[in-house]
């Protein structure tokens, strides 16, 4: 991407588009100042860059960094850290492991490029003992991580970033607001002339149409993706991986989009209905919140 | 495959709000109502007013930004409250014709309950130097009023309400509708308010007549209405993230009865007490007067600042002025001091200052306010009040409030506060040795009240 920013005046409200976090954050700001939405725009921007900044796990130079470096060292975190992580801890509890930040480790042997590679059992069985937020000592706000263990806020970090963003512009403006970075999204409404915004839900597979809702309150995102698996003898295989086995879930959907009061919350019911596999439908029933998922 | 509880989702949303913040649109649904009850007692020093006020007030947001506000009060007042009377220092006796015609009648006819109510009422006398209460001070007074609010058009907010409100001798309805639109990103605030009441005093045995004998009691009307208009015009404007500030000013006008028909003055001359040439033995006392009508405006500016991370200190300033002479001013300060998550303290302080209305009297003296030949009462002016509310005083107001907030939506708190009146008045020199000679017409009020109060969801 060769641009920094982009402020669109449309009808009856402004469209900012910045990029980060691998795709092209949008904000939909229901004014006809521009000037207003620059101010706001510039501040969003600053804030979704920063919170790459820190918790990208692509860079060396940062505090994930430094976490995943300490080699068996007590690291005191931050608040904002410290909140993230006891987050994840919630959720590892409340899902039974399957959700574990410290299972970014696998990425190593599983490469999801369409091939049909599949790693050793071998392999991923010496990778198994440095996977598990149970062998983690987390005393908030002091991390210590095993020597050889990793720890990988991505699955909650686009979600995070845009409920801080939508926050962080709820301050100084009341009226109605879309955050969206690549399909996680967050909004405030109904806009001055009484409507909600417009939001396609896309159906991962080819032929499906995009279902357009109106959202007016409320966050959405989307977990599972057609371009990242693995096809062995007639098999797909999900890049979704249980970290408990170390293999991907079988018969999960290939994407699953939830409406949830956060984008947070939208994200982590969506992940884990994926880590259900055939049960996913089921689990999202259960939860009461509204979704779609795509299969086939 | 399920997951070993179904709470993920509450868990999940407990995790949310820890991690950001407290989210409007998170798992609200407790209880559709707010519900705020408390229980005000408040007590007068002296045995004067003692009061005990139960408050039940109920909100519901119906989405959309409409949303529906009920409230009850219940008053319940017991005690002595001054008649009007000057203080002197001679023993006074109030009898009162209507009163201890009831009284005899009841004791005819044997009504207990009748008498319980009336017997102080028909007389009572108040020894030397102590201050003229009328002991038979009770009412209770019951008032629930009700509002809407909702968005009108775009950019315009809706607030409609009425209140009803009933006690022995009064009762009164009101309506109301506000108007506010919104500027400037939200960040200014427009509104436009009126107020409208209607009140009827029918007080017992009739309404006296103005400057009337306290024991004669004539009366030429059962009851009488007064008819209140306020205009309330506002602007709240946000200065930036830690200050918001908000000036009204307001207009009100009210006509028809206006005097307190339980009030009496006592008539002097040259320091003594009139006596009564028609029940030989008691003094003189009329009743009081006061115009018609009262235009009030008044004025007010209050901020809101947040200190820190949590607290906020508010600091008000009212004046008013009316066509009654009544000047006042009130500063207003309160400290929000979020000492933990789960406790806050708020010390606040009031002063208030007024001048005394033209017609307040603390007594009529004879050949001047009015004259008093024999059994006739000739006055010389219209209005006359020794209503110490009429009179120039400054108070100042202590309190605390502690709460503990155990939830979104729910908490617990204690209001602490007591008030003291200082005098300003200058009171007329009298011979030395008169009847009120060395008393002080005045009566400084001191009163303290608690307040305990409980909010939840429900």
């Amino acid at each position: 991407m060769d641009f920094e920013f982009q402020l669109t005046q449309s009808d009856g409200y402004c469209r900012v588009n910045f990029p980060a976090m691998a795709c092209v954050c949008e904000l939909l700001i229901d004014t006809t100042d521009p000037t207003l939405a620059l101010s706001l725009g510039l501040r969003a921007r600053t804030e979704t860059w920063r919170i790459e900044q820190k918790f990208s796990r692509y860079r060396n130079d940062n505090l994930i960094a430094h976490i995943n470096r300490a080699q068996g060292q007590a690291v005191t975190l931050d608040d904002e850290t410290t909140g993230l992580i006891q987050f994840a801890t919630e959720i590892w509890e409340a899902s039974d492991g399957r959700f574990d930040i410290t299972s970014g480790l696998l990425r190593k042997v599983w490469r999801f490029d369409g091939s049909d590679h599949l790693p050793d059992q071998t392999e991923i069985a010496a990778l198994l003992p440095h996977i598990g937020w149970d062998r983690v000592d987390w005393q908030p706000p002091q991390l210590t991580l095993p020597a050889g263990m990793e720890i990988d806020l991505g699955g909650i970090g686009k979600e995070y970033a845009v409920d801080r963003v939508f926050a962080l512009l709820q301050e100084d403006f009341d009226g109605a607001l879309l955050v969206n970075f690549g399909g996680d999204l967050r909004a405030h409404g109904p806009r001055t002339d009484g409507s909600g915004w417009q939001v396609g839900v896309e159906k991962v597979a080819a032929g499906q149409s995009i279902e357009q809702l109106t959202l007016s309150q409320g966050a959405l995102a989307t977990s599972g993706d057609s371009q990242r698996f693995l096809l062995r003898d007639g098999v797909r295989y999900s890049h979704i991986l249980d970290p408990r086995s170390g293999w991907p879930v079988a018969d999960a959907p290939r994407s699953v989009t939830v409406i949830a009061p956060t984008c947070i919350q939208a994200g982590v019911f969506s992940t884990l209905a994926l880590m259900m596999g055939a049960g996913a439908e089921d689990f999202l029933d259960e939860q009461g919140v509204k979704y779609w998922s795509v299969r086939a | 495959m399920q997951l070993k509880d179904k709470q993920l989702g509450t868990r999940l949303a407990l995790a949310t709000t820890a991690l950001l913040g407290i989210q409007g649109q998170v798992q609200a649904g407790d209880g559709d109502w707010l519900v705020s009850t408390a229980v005000l007692s408040y007590s007068e020093s002296d045995g004067r007013v003692q009061a005990v006020e139960p408050v039940l007030n109920l909100t519901r947001d119906f989405g959309d930004e409409r949303s529906l506000n009920l409230r009850l009060v219940y008053d319940s007042l017991t005690g002595s409250s001054p008649n009007g009377a000057a203080r002197a220092n001679v023993v006074q006796t109030f009898t009162s014709a209507s009163a201890a015609g009831r009284k005899s009648r009841a004791e005819e006819e044997g009504d207990d309950d009748e008498l319980e109510e009336y017997g102080d009422r028909g007389s009572y006398s108040i020894a030397p130097g102590d201050l003229p209460l009328d002991p038979s001070f009770q009412d209770s007074r019951t008032v629930f009023s009700a509002g809407w609010t909702q968005p009108l058009g775009d950019v315009y907010k809706l607030n409609l309400g009425g209140a009803l409100s009933s006690e022995g001798d009064f009762s009164s309805i009101s309506i109301n509708a506000a108007i506010a639109r919104d500027f400037n990103s939200k960040n200014t605030t427009v509104s436009l308010g009126t107020n409208l009441e209607f009140d009827t005093i029918k007080p017992e045995g009739g309404l006296p007549d103005a400057f009337s004998s306290y024991a004669s009691h004539d009366t030429s009307a059962a009851e009488d209405t007064k008819q209140v208009a306020d205009l309330m015009l506002g602007v709240t404007q946000v200065i930036n993230r830690r200050w918001i500030t908000q000036f009204n000013l307001g207009l009100s006008q009210s006509s028809g009865y206006q005097s307190d028909p339980y009030k009496i003055l006592s008539v002097v001359d040259n320091g003594n007490l009139v006596a009564d040439a028609a029940n030989p033995g008691d003094y003189l006392y009329l009743f009081e007067n006061r115009p018609e009508d009262r235009q009030k405006v008044s004025l007010y500016w209050q901020n809101k600042v947040a200190i820190g991370s949590d607290d906020v200190i508010d600091i008000g300033y009212r004046y008013m002025t009316d066509d009654w002479g009544v000047n006042s001013h009130t500063l207003d300060l309160t400290y929000h001091w979020q000492a933990g998550e789960h406790v806050y303290f708020e010390p606040h302080y009031r002063y208030y200052e007024q001048t005394a209305a033209d017609f307040y009297k603390p007594y009529l003296v004879n050949g001047e306010d009015v004259s008093v030949y024999g059994l006739y009462v000739d006055p010389h002016i219209s209005e006359a009040s020794s209503d110490p509310r009429l009179a120039a005083f400054s108070a100042n107001t202590y309190g605390l409030k502690v709460g503990f907030p155990m939830r979104q939506d729910e908490e617990i708190s204690v209001r602490v506060e007591y008030y003291q009146q200082q005098d300003n008045n200058t009171a007329p020199a009298v011979p030395e040795g008169s009847d009120l000679y060395g008393q002080q017409q005045f009566s400084p009020l001191k009163a303290s009240w608690v307040q305990v109060g409980y909010r939840f969801r429900w």
